[in-house]
């Protein structure tokens, strides 16, 4: 009942947070605590600019269909769970909301730190298997590592200019290329982009579908949140930022989906390809930073905006298919592919709104994401036209990997639809499977209208974002046309579907005369995936055990056994031993501490005694 | 005039190049061969004819052969393939290729609705065709738009900017590319056999396995129209190569694309007698070869701006 209540007035929360972050736009708030509520170093003070307004309308938009998704979602879970749950989750909107308003790094500090321990207990209040665990903490070291990073930035960043208030500090001077650098790794962890990805398979996996939504739609977002709010490099001339911005969004962008691939889990898919658009994100703030040290105005404009629109875009889509895949999960009771299989005739909403989402990942035009991926090409072609022939032949290489990494991620998304919703079912579970409940339904449809209004209204939309954020002015390309047309052709598929011809039958599937198809004579994940996997084996450590054997082996085999395996190299390699070699390492500095207060009394003494020495040098 | 010319070639040239390549490859293996005009007889009978449907599909199945075939319906009227501008306007190099992707996504997600083993084999390989193909396909058409300064394929081949003497380099190697990026695209002979009567090692014909009567026929005239472009975008890049000793006269200029359209049909039927399928994992080789020839493109066009 409570739980009703309380998303309730989550709902409520949400419609009011979306006004106040519309009406925010054209009147900015700022509204400071007095005396008595101090944080040491700076007062409690809230306000908005136009970044953190758009920023927060994407947060209460997906909080609002998460108010509306998950009562139905946690249905049967215990009080315990659930209190847990809503505390978590009611604290972890708040605390980004704290985040995006905050106006100075004390408070900004603070808020993120419960952001990031909020989530961390969401990740972990499914804790039904070890992996969750080893989940939670993955995540939660990763949090560790960013929050250490963006202190120290913001300590430097303090040392120089002598305030914590975000609206003194200027991170686009050559001067303050350390915080500023320091802050950009902490939000490179925190995004998740390449090499630092390693937590968002494990985080998204193991979280609740609806949190995962919130975490990949909202959460990721807030570090280039904090990039773009700060202005990092903006003015700085070295051409090395830039490009290190382009190379590693490059790499993500297709690491995140080659991985996607072989994934067979829906949830680790969904994960992979986030990291996917986080690089496509950073890719375009680094092509936004090249064309202003290039001093081409318009098209570092249309870059910012291409970047802020595929953020928001990202968000609306990829909640929309973690929470499907909520869907999925509490109707079918899994999310591995493998388990999954005919759900489009059993769940045929979900199945819709899933082909939307869809849609706009794979960047199928006329949907959201390919307008803001469009605008990314567009304003990569006009760098290939610049003045600067290295520019010139990086942009063609970068729209190299941008249609590669599309190309994967339509494979990726056909082999999920296909897998999880085509074909017959795989297992009795999917079989049993029924369509969620309305409220369900509600929450993925408000996604999925948004997806579709973005998508409709992407050129006006992109022309608000340049006058609001006082930009220079460009012309973005209009989908316009291209929209009548596809309104035309869904009319043509709804005609015709209304129109079954009459010569018409149904039968069962060609199988060459063999016999009934039986649920697993139909493509697997891994099949599916398996001729591009091999193209990429070195990458993925992709290997097949086959194993045919029996006694007449090659006519009829008794046993048939194929088995692929991939292997992160980057988790093997890299972080492995690094995480081993910190723990050698701790292990050995535990020894200073002894639990003896005598030595305790010795390193004071030694303490004291540096002091008097450093004293005495200066 | 331009929607005229549009669609009265959009209702012939396709199925006509079709029925040509058929002839002039059983003309090449000593075969009498069907008439120019069969295809058109094909789809009249198709669309006469009672269709099956899986009983495990979904709806799915027929909506996607339908937003299959209408994004090349769409793109048949919207890409200059012949010398004049399209007849609705134009659509730009990204959304040419996504288009394309479209269209592939949906023939991909019902060929595998059926949960047929045929139909998804061909899905997957379909798949990994378009991932290797891509790249090709695009620095193919981004090489000729840094000629021209512009991202709209109507602009780039307008015929009206100026003729300098590198750029034929540029446009022949992006031709090339582009006929090669057909082959395979269009699952033609060194990458898949058309003719082939094992759907185990098919690409287009296994996908469309289980489309029968009307449904085979969209599918049919959308395959139709997407050979008809690509023929005729790398006709128009051939043809402005050799721009600088061509008539500005349009319509001596519409005669000479059709005519290099059915030529490239010759080509083909030349090609198909004489090549084997390749293996398939050899098929990425192949494809390197427009890669290749795209880089080339861009590299020439490169130069040619600095």
């Amino acid at each position: 009942m409570w739980c009703f209540l309380t998303s309730g007035m989550l709902f409520i929360a949400s419609i009011l947070g979306i006004i106040l972050s519309i009406s925010s736009i054209a009147a900015p708030f700022h509204y400071s605590l007095q005396f008595p509520i101090y944080l040491g170093l700076a007062p409690v003070e809230f306000e908005s600019d136009t970044t953190s307004s758009i920023f927060s309308i994407l947060l209460f938009g997906l909080s609002l269909a998460f108010s509306i998704f998950s009562p139905s979602y946690l249905a049967n879970k215990n009080a315990n769970e659930l209190r847990l749950f809503w505390s978590g989750s009611l604290l972890f909107i708040a605390s980004m909301a704290g985040v995006l308003f905050s106006g100075n790094a004390i408070l900004f500090l603070i808020c993120w730190e419960i952001m990031s321990l909020s989530s961390a207990a969401l990740v972990a209040s499914e804790l039904l298997t070890k992996n969750t665990a080893k989940a939670s903490l993955i995540y939660l070291s990763a949090t560790r590592v960013a929050t250490t990073l963006l202190a120290l930035g913001f300590l430097c960043a303090n040392n120089l200019f002598h305030s914590w208030n975000f609206s003194d500090w200027h991170l686009m001077r050559q001067e303050a290329l350390i915080p500023a650098l320091l802050i950009t790794f902490g939000c490179f962890i925190k995004a998740g982009l390449w090499p630092f990805h390693l937590w968002v398979p494990y985080a998204y996996f193991a979280a609740p579908a609806p949190v995962a939504g919130l975490m990949s739609g909202v959460m990721k977002k807030i570090p280039i949140f904090l990039l773009v709010h700060l202005l990092c490099f903006r003015e700085m001339a070295d051409f090395w930022i830039p490009s290190f911005f382009l190379a590693l969004g490059a790499i993500s962008t297709l690491w995140g989906m080659i991985f996607a691939l072989v994934q067979t889990d829906l949830k680790k898919i969904l994960a992979y390809s986030s990291v996917e658009n986080v690089g496509l994100i950073m890719l375009a703030l680094g092509a936004h930073l090249v064309s202003l040290q290039l001093h081409v105005a318009n098209l570092a404009s249309l870059f910012l905006v291409a970047a802020i629109f595929h953020l928001f875009n990202h968000g609306v889509f990829k909640s929309l298919l973690f929470f499907a895949s909520g869907s999925i999960y509490q109707n079918a009771h899994s999310t591995n592919l493998n388990n999954l299989g005919g759900l489009a005739k059993r769940m045929p909403g979900t199945f819709l709104l899933f082909l939307f989402g869809t849609m706009a990942l794979c960047s199928l035009p006329p949907s959201n994401g390919f307008y803001s991926k469009w605008l990314i090409y567009e304003g990569l072609l006009q760098l290939v036209n610049s003045s600067n022939i290295a520019v010139a032949v990086c942009s063609v290489l970068l729209i190299c990997v941008l249609i590669i990494a599309g190309a994967l991620s339509l494979a990726t998304m056909a082999k999920v639809v296909s897998v999880t919703f085509l074909g017959r079912t795989r297992t009795k579970l999917a079989q049993n499977a029924t369509e969620c409940s309305e409220f369900m339904i509600v929450g993925q449809g408000i996604l999925a209208c948004f997806c579709v209004l973005l998508g409709l209204f992407s050129a006006p939309i992109c022309l608000y974002l340049v006058q609001i954020l006082k930009l220079a002015s460009f012309t973005p390309p209009s989908l316009f046309q291209f929209t009548i047309f596809s309104v035309f052709c869904i009319g043509i598929v709804y005609v015709s579907f209304l129109k079954q011809p009459k010569k018409s039958s149904i039968y069962s599937t060609w199988e060459c005369g063999f016999g009934n198809l039986t649920r697993r004579m139909q493509v697997n994940p891994e099949s599916f995936s398996q001729p591009i996997a091999a193209l990429f084996s070195p990458l993925l450590r992709y290997r097949i055990k086959a194993e045919v054997s029996g006694k007449d082996r090659r006519h009829f085999p008794e046993k048939v056994v194929a088995e692929s395996t991939t292997q992160s190299v980057l988790e093997s390699k890299i972080y492995t031993p690094l995480v081993q070699a910190v723990a050698v390492l701790g292990k050995h500095i535990n020894r200073l501490q002894a639990g003896s207060i005598h030595i305790y009394l010795f390193y004071l003494l030694i303490t004291l005694l540096l002091l008097v020495v450093l004293e005495l040098v200066r | 005039m331009n929607i005229a010319v549009y669609t009265l070639s959009a209702l012939l040239v396709p199925f006509l190049l079709i029925g040509f390549v058929q002839k002039a490859k059983a003309q090449l293996q000593n075969r009498v061969g069907a008439s120019v005009l069969q295809p058109f007889f094909n789809i009249f009978k198709l669309f006469g004819k009672n269709q099956i449907i899986s009983e495990d599909s979904s709806g799915l199945f027929r909506a996607g052969i339908l937003v299959n075939f209408c994004c090349f319906a769409y793109l048949i009227w919207s890409v200059p393939w012949l010398s004049f501008s399209p007849a609705i306007s134009s659509v730009d190099i990204f959304l040419f290729v996504y288009l394309l992707a479209t269209a592939r996504f949906f023939s991909i997600l019902s060929a595998l609705d059926t949960g047929s083993p045929f139909g998804a084999f061909a899905g997957s390989r379909e798949a990994t065709l378009s991932f290797l193909v891509e790249p090709a396909m695009i620095l193919s058409l981004v090489a000729p738009s840094i000629l021209t300064g512009s991202s709209s394929l109507e602009r780039i081949f307008s015929f009206t900017h100026q003729v300098s003497s590198q750029n034929p380099i540029v446009w022949i190697f992006a031709g090339i590319s582009l006929f090669l990026v057909a082959l395979t695209d269009l699952s033609r002979m060194p990458v898949d056999d058309p003719t082939t009567h094992l759907e185990l090692t098919m690409v287009h014909e296994a996908m469309t396995i289980e489309a029968s009567g009307r449904n085979l026929a969209l599918s049919e005239i959308g395959y139709a129209f997407k050979l008809a472009m690509f023929f005729g975008l790398s006709v128009q890049c051939l043809l402005h190569g050799i721009a600088f000793c061509l008539p500005s006269d349009q319509w001596i200029l519409l005669a000479m694309s059709i005519a290099g359209i059915f030529s490239l049909g010759l080509l083909l039927a030349l090609l198909e007698t004489v090549l084997v399928k390749l293996k398939w994992t050899k098929c990425p080789d192949f494809i390197a070869y427009s890669l290749t020839m795209g880089l080339f493109a861009c590299i020439a066009a490169l130069g040619v701006r600095a």
